[in-house]
């Protein structure tokens, strides 16, 4: 087997969900990919430093959240909340309703979500990292991880049921799945 | 209900890629014992779930790729850099005419092209190339084809029904699992022997919009590899490998052959 890591199949891998994670840390379609194409530019700079191929996913991840955190909160100092372990019950949200909702409300509200838990959440979702992988990308201890994955599912969904029908007026437009093709 | 119990389960991603995991596997432990508990760890688990495909739904804009690995080493921010330096006043009226024009080709090519396919066997091949280029490794390095589906079984991943008839002979490195908008897929390698390998990928067919047809195998290029998909039973399986399509076909036909008949048959005709 090959053991070069080869740029191409590095992006077609990546950067699909690297946007993804772009747009729901950042809200912006233009920020998203502005994030990938730094990602990709860093990596095509000094991705070959990495000489472990299998951590080149992690390696991407890690850099987009460190060029969202250094572009786009610059002037945001990262808030300090303290978190209780508690777990209220999650308000539910119906299928039927879940069925009614597109990508774009679902990523309009995850952007909503406080910072905190956001970026644990994107993980969590879009490239479904188990909560040591998010811990270990965040730098962040496992219960700390766990309890704003918790509470960051509350956030969301209140923001699902409370905000459904207003949403998806105040945001852009992302093209979906079928839009795309 | 114990909160930590709580936490433990809404930690656990869908599809039961945590289920190992010892503290989580303790949860779920305690959760079927308390009817309750267990309910609210369906809903999660269901919600997640679908949330997770409404984010997988949401496309990059048309064009990204494409920039992306035209542009590899030149970022938005470089980009706007230029910009703000207002370079282009230095031009002369032929470069801006030169450089409107490769612009346009550009946006046409862009215009044009085709998205990226996003069906299981695209994926599929995203993977094997990811393995074959040991940009990732496999889950389960074992030569056997039982412990193979033991171990599937254990990560709930679906297994491939029956072999190909000469694919029951190949020598097997391994197998790895992956994931496709939620649902989990496997890959199993085997040694086609000449520095070749060829890789059973399965899915399975529920929740699946374009299942291959039951029985014969249909044929077709994807990313640059020979692919045979077909379905039986309950799941849907590709065999993928930079082989061409007799090669293929040959793993298809019932004639008893050795594996070295096999490798032998296969050498002389890529020769």
């Amino acid at each position: 087997m090959n053991p070069d890591i080869n740029f191409q199949l590095l992006v077609d891998r990546h950067y699909a969900a690297l946007y993804r994670i772009g747009l729901s840390l950042s809200g912006s379609a233009d920020a998203a990919s502005d994030l990938v194409q730094q990602t990709f530019y860093l990596w095509a700079e000094k991705g070959h430093q990495l000489r472990d191929a299998t951590k080149a996913k992690s390696w991407l991840f890690t850099t987009l959240y460190r060029e969202y955190l250094a572009t786009y909160r610059r002037n945001v100092k990262f808030p300090h909340i303290e978190l209780d372990d508690s777990t209220g019950d999650l308000p539910v949200i119906e299928p039927a309703m879940l069925d009614e909702m597109d990508g774009t409300t679902v990523v309009a509200a995850l952007t909503r979500v406080d910072e905190v838990f956001r970026a644990p959440l994107t993980l969590f979702y879009i490239e479904q990292l188990s909560y040591k992988e998010i811990a270990e990308l965040l730098e962040t201890p496992i219960g700390t991880v766990m309890s704003r994955l918790s509470r960051g599912k509350e956030q969301l969904r209140k923001l699902l049921l409370e905000g459904r029908t207003t949403t998806a007026e105040k945001v852009v437009q992302f093209p979906t799945k079928g839009a795309a093709q | 209900m114990s909160d930590e119990t709580k936490l433990l389960l809404s930690a656990r991603r869908p599809g039961g890629h945590d289920d190992t995991d010892p503290a989580i596997a303790e949860a779920l432990a305690r959760a079927k014992a308390d009817p309750a508990l267990s309910a609210w760890a369906d809903e999660q688990q269901r919600t997640d779930a679908a949330l997770a495909l409404k984010l997988l739904s949401v496309q990059p804009p048309a064009g990204l790729r494409e920039t992306i690995l035209a542009g590899g080493k030149v970022s938005r921010r470089g980009l706007r850099a230029w910009f703000e330096q207002k370079v282009w006043r230095n031009f002369t009226n032929s470069e801006m005419v030169a450089a409107v024009a490769v612009a346009l080709v550009l946006a046409v090519a862009i215009l044009f092209s085709k998205n990226e396919p996003h069906d299981w066997q695209s994926a599929g091949a995203l993977e094997v190339a990811c393995i074959e280029s040991s940009q990732r490794n496999l889950d389960h390095v074992v030569g056997n084809m039982d412990e193979i589906r033991k171990w599937l079984a254990g990560q709930t991943c679906p297994a491939p029904a029956t072999l190909p008839p000469q694919v029951r002979g190949l020598p097997i490195f391994g197998c790895a699992k992956m994931d496709w908008h939620g649902q989990p897929m496997s890959i199993v390698c085997f040694d086609l022997g000449g520095g070749r390998e060829v890789h059973l990928v399965t899915v399975s067919i529920e929740n699946l919009p374009d299942a291959p047809p039951q029985g014969d195998p249909e044929y077709a290029t994807i990313k640059g590899y020979m692919t045979a998909s077909w379905s039986e039973g309950d799941v849907a399986m590709m065999l993928i490998g930079k082989v061409g399509q007799e090669d293929l076909e040959k793993l298809f036909t019932a004639t008893a052959k050795t594996t070295s008949q096999i490798h032998a048959h296969i050498l002389l005709a890529s020769r």
